[in-house]
């Protein structure tokens, strides 16, 4: 291939075809890892590999729980194999089982780890990665050093698990050692999502996900009509008590 | 050798009184211990064992590799041992007693009859009796021994001699009895020293779970529990044992199983004295499940990891910091959420279908976060406001009326999905029957 001293320019316009882990800064690099969809066409698009990378820490810094940060993972939960469970390690609030088996996640195993601690958090959450016990691992730890972080993941790149860490806008300034980190704001819809670090060019951009339509919250008035007719569409058979709870 | 003799030609020389019991303890532990690589083992005397490999070699990777586990387990013992192996019983343990050369592996028995000739008579315990006879004939090793008359020499000594001579070479195969392992396993550890923290208990108990290990291979046994008795000092301040149960949620039977969850139970453990002793006691038994050995990840293969991290998890943490759904029928939402503790046989229950308990909403009716206990909010202008931000309502109501028969009392709220000026939305109920209707934040859309 290099009999001539002079690169070939083509070769220098594809490095990735030297080898996988070569990328220009203006391109996205290929996933060296398997990803995962995220099941928005234009998220896909600008993360490297189309997708969520599983085996790898994945930051998202969010300013508050409660902004749409689960609904944006449901997609990737959902593709998910349900032999290995999810696991919620120090989650802020109360998870509600109701809310997941709506979404269609009920047959994945959940697992509530409340450690109490940082240290235990974290420790609980390697243990998870080195045993490949989880098909998913969402840990909340914030207040953790970028040394932790940096550990969780050299183990997570030993396991095939969807690790995704979710911490405090405050940290987005902070050094992480996750190839790939965002940063949430609610919008009006559905989120924003800001990429603050990828394998790839910087996006500057936001990229609006919609998480919910319009017509599910359309004006009060109409809602009972509007929840008449979606009810509708599911079927008789999983059905056994009305919409509303009377 | 008389003790003074000793001392005057080696004065560095350490004189203990020799104890027949802890030898014989001794040879106990390195039995049970030995019995997780072969059934046959086999009493030679009061300080030597044999065991019959030939039928545990490909199981542990070779020779080489079972030699090397079994000379780690038996270190981890605190014994000294010197190993030999060779094709026959007899002539592992002329190479074992020999202090010519430190090479006592031996494989081929044409090696094995070429090592023994040039080894001192000596070296077959069946021949000590007439060593001095041998040494006037001018015999001084095997070899020269065989060069003898057969016969002569069977009618001048017993036929035990020629018996044990020929085991040695092969030549003959005597019957073995192989030892029995007790029908319960009840084990205890007196430490030499007073053990103070937890890591040195580790360590004995290590050594004590090889020992169940072998006994439990021996057996075909598996086992979910152990039962561990920290023994105190006796005397004035006589307090009774530490005890401590080590729960698995799959029945195991290898050390590696016993002992991560175990270093974490210890490390949360605070020792209220000096332990002098540590005892191991089993008394669940099963007989085991075979495991696949396939080469690609199976299902039960995952759940045997799942309940291995569980098992550590729980060690460490506690049992009732893992959770896991276990929805009721019902409509106020903080009852329905039910999370229990995950207890020891969750990871065997089949993942949960469509539960009859919970009825399939809008994908968007419910919150993913639900505050416990629910936040009152203040009103201003009649609208709720959350830190500082008034909530506009976006759908609803919805009427939850339940609950008369709970400590709570009737419920009756109407609930709201709600937006900020943000955009983020939150789940809001108003509490009907009480004087004054008041606002309360109950879930956030995650």
């Amino acid at each position: 291939m290099f009999n001539s001293p002079q690169l070939d320019p083509l070769v220098l316009r594809h490095p990735e075809r030297i080898h996988p882990a070569l990328w220009k800064a203006s391109q996205l690099a290929q996933s060296q890892r398997p990803t995962l969809s995220t099941g928005f066409k234009q998220l896909d698009s600008q993360l490297p590999g189309g997708g969520w990378p599983i085996g790898s820490l994945i930051e998202i810094t969010l300013e508050r729980p409660g902004i749409g940060e689960i609904a944006l993972l449901r997609p990737a939960l959902a593709q998910l194999g349900t032999q290995r469970g999810i696991m919620l390690v120090q989650p802020p609030h109360p998870p509600n089982f109701h809310c997941l088996s709506n979404w269609g996640l009920h047959a994945h195993r959940l697992l509530w780890v409340q450690p109490g601690n940082l240290a235990d958090s974290l420790w609980a959450c390697d243990q998870a990665l080195k045993h490949n016990a989880c098909a998913a691992l969402l840990c909340w730890a914030p207040g953790s050093h970028p040394q932790a972080l940096r550990r969780l993941h050299l183990a997570a790149r030993q396991s095939d698990t969807l690790l995704i860490m979710l911490r405090p806008s405050i940290y987005s300034r902070q050094p992480c050692a996750a190839p790939l980190r965002l940063n949430l704001q609610p919008a009006a819809q559905g989120v924003q999502v800001f990429i603050t670090k990828r394998n790839g060019p910087v996006c500057e951009h936001a990229i609006p996900i919609v998480l919910h339509s319009p017509r599910a919250y359309s004006s009060i008035g109409a809602s009972h009509v509007s929840l008449d007719q979606s009810s509708s569409a599911f079927s008789q058979s999983r059905r056994r008590f009305s919409v509303l709870a009377h | 050798m008389r003790q003074g003799t000793a001392q005057a030609q080696a004065p560095q020389v350490l004189l203990r009184h020799r104890d027949l019991q802890a030898e014989a303890k001794g040879l106990q532990q390195a039995v049970l211990c030995l019995l997780q690589y072969t059934p046959d083992i086999t009493i030679l005397d009061s300080h030597s064992l044999a065991m019959q490999v030939d039928a545990s070699l490909s199981l542990f990777g070779g020779p080489r590799a079972l030699w090397r586990k079994s000379e780690q387990a038996l270190q981890g013992l605190g014994l000294n041992v010197r190993l030999a192996m060779a094709p026959t019983a007899q002539g592992a343990w002329a190479l074992a007693l020999q202090t010519q050369t430190r090479r006592r592996r031996v494989l081929e028995p044409a090696t094995l009859t070429r090592r023994l000739d040039s080894l001192p008579a000596n070296c077959l315990p069946a021949l000590l009796p007439w060593l001095e006879w041998l040494e006037g004939l001018g015999c001084h090793t095997l070899g020269q021994l065989r060069r003898l008359p057969r016969k002569g020499f069977q009618q001048r000594t017993q036929p035990q001699v020629m018996q044990a001579l020929d085991a040695a070479y092969g030549v003959y195969a005597p019957p073995q009895v192989w030892v029995k392992p007790p029908a319960t396993f009840q084990r205890r550890y007196d430490t030499l020293h007073r053990l103070e923290h937890t890591n040195a208990i580790l360590n004995v108990a290590g050594k004590l779970i090889e020992q169940l290990c072998g006994w439990l291979q021996a057996g075909h046994y598996s086992t979910t529990r152990l039962l561990f008795a920290l023994h105190h000092e006796k005397g004035r301040s006589a307090r009774p044992a530490t005890g401590l149960d080590l729960v698995l949620s799959e029945a195991a039977w290898l050390p590696d199983d016993f002992l991560p969850a175990l270093a974490e139970r210890l490390n949360r453990l605070v020792l209220p004295e000096h332990v002098i002793a540590v005892e191991l006691t089993v008394d669940q038994i099963q007989t085991r499940a075979a495991r696949s050995e396939s080469l690609f990840p199976e299902p039960a293969q995952w759940a045997r990891q799942e309940s291995r991290l569980l098992d550590l998890l729980r060690a460490r943490l506690g049992n009732d910091r893992i959770l896991q759904a276990q929805p009721v029928a019902g409509h106020l939402p903080e009852s329905t959420n039910r999370w229990l503790a995950c207890g020891w046989s969750c990871s065997k229950q089949a993942p949960m279908r469509s539960d009859p308990a919970l009825p399939l909403l809008q994908e968007h009716a419910r919150p993913f976060w639900l505050l416990d206990p629910p936040l009152a909010l203040h009103t201003a202008r009649d609208t709720p406001v959350y830190q500082g931000q008034r909530l506009r309502l976006l759908k609803g109501p919805e009427r939850i009326e339940s609950g008369w028969w709970g400590n709570q009392g009737q419920q009756q709220r109407d609930y709201f999905i709600a937006q900020d000026a943000r955009h983020r939305r939150y789940w809001i109920y108003r509490q009907r029957a009480a004087m004054d209707a008041r606002w309360f934040l109950h879930g956030l859309f995650g």
